[in-house]
């Protein structure tokens, strides 16, 4: 049976998993840096592009090494999220292949937002992360949009991933602000 | 008896379904490369490097009371290197051993560098600095903070930082303080 815990290597100074870098951040620092930099699209957008791109890497050397499938290769992420302090995560494939809705109970970055005084769904940091994640899982460019957040008194905090077009034709509001050209 | 192992055995440190917490505080455990990534965007924006660095310093000072128990529980010395040491962010050390006269760290295996070596010329880790600045606050009841005076994405063997106040920092490497504090 696949167990994330013996994946996980630790000495001193580094962290890995499954031999990539990892390391362990403080959600306050995380939260704030989200609430710091929350006025500023393209920042925002800076993040998110960044951590897509380290996460598309990631997910390929992983994939790599361990010649997956897509969908087991999903769930090892399902399951690396719970371990590694991201919530209760579940999806569902929507159209198979490349779009899906993601799922987080109790993610503890969006309480520590909520506890903040933070309304709205706004954390380019976890978007880009599940971006990055689905890009490399399935080997083609995916972006995401989250549409509930339990910091806007949901009860789970939902991501719609797919490619853009998906996104734009579903989302076109959110899309045009996250994605649009006038960014 | 490594930190991690003691944190533990201890239940300083807990894994939860779908949380952790170290010291009581919420963490969670994140791939580097995007973090990466965003160094190297960011490296010469000095606005941006600013912010990320207080804000990693401001979050570990807000954990002062829970992190203040530990660090009295240890020698405060081997104490701020070991909790840097725990985060993932390369391994701390002292230039030589830390006194008033002497606060130099240096930082091997970074990870940081071992990415970007060579892709950039400003310094990266504005995120283990701010650690670094916050956790020696706690550990030595000043105000600290940390500046990067030598970093090994530019060609050095390993990173070099300088701990003080910040009137003594600004004294003596203005243009460093003007980029990174």
């Amino acid at each position: 049976m696949f167990s994330v815990s013996k994946q996980v290597a630790i000495e001193e100074g580094a962290i890995t998993l499954n031999k990539q870098p990892v390391a362990i951040f403080p959600i306050s620092f995380l939260g704030d840096y989200i609430i710091n930099i929350k006025g500023d699209l393209n920042e925002g957008r800076r993040l998110y592009e960044s951590v897509k791109k380290g996460m598309i890497e990631f997910s390929v050397s992983l994939g790599e090494e361990y010649q997956l499938t897509s969908r087991i290769f999903l769930d090892r992420w399902i399951k690396y999220c719970g371990f590694a302090g991201w919530g209760t995560v579940s999806y569902k494939i929507v159209e198979e292949g490349n779009c899906g809705i993601l799922s987080i109970a109790e993610l503890p970055l969006h309480k520590y937002l909520r506890d903040k005084g933070v309304k709205v769904p706004s954390d380019p940091l976890f978007e880009g992360f599940i971006a990055g994640s689905a890009s490399g899982t399935f080997k083609t460019d995916i972006d995401v949009i989250e549409t509930e957040c339990i910091c806007s008194g949901r009860d789970i905090c939902v991501y719609y991933w797919g490619p853009k077009e998906y996104l734009k034709e579903k989302f076109p509001d959110r899309y045009e602000k996250l994605f649009g050209e006038t960014q | 008896m490594n930190l991690l192992d003691a944190l533990l055995m201890s239940r300083k440190m807990k894994f939860e379904d779908g949380s952790i917490t170290l010291y009581g505080e919420s963490v969670a455990i994140l791939p580097l490369e995007g973090f990466i990534m965003y160094a190297s965007k960011i490296a010469s924006d000095k606005s941006t490097t600013k912010i990320l660095y207080s804000t990693m310093r401001n979050s570990m000072l807000e954990q002062r009371n829970k992190l203040n128990a530990e660090s009295k529980d240890n020698d405060p010395s081997g104490w701020i290197c070991d909790s840097i040491n725990l985060y993932g962010f390369g391994k701390m050390r002292y230039e030589k051993p830390l006194s008033s006269q002497n606060r130099t760290m240096i930082l091997e295996c970074s990870p940081f560098v071992k990415i970007l070596k060579g892709k950039s010329s400003a310094p990266v880790d504005h995120i283990v600095r701010g650690a670094l600045a916050g956790i020696a606050s706690i550990a030595t009841g000043q105000e600290l903070h940390a500046l990067e005076t030598d970093c090994a994405v530019s060609g050095r063997e390993n990173c070099r930082f300088i701990l003080d106040s910040k009137e003594k920092l600004v004294n003596e490497f203005r243009e460093l303080c003007e980029m990174q504090i």
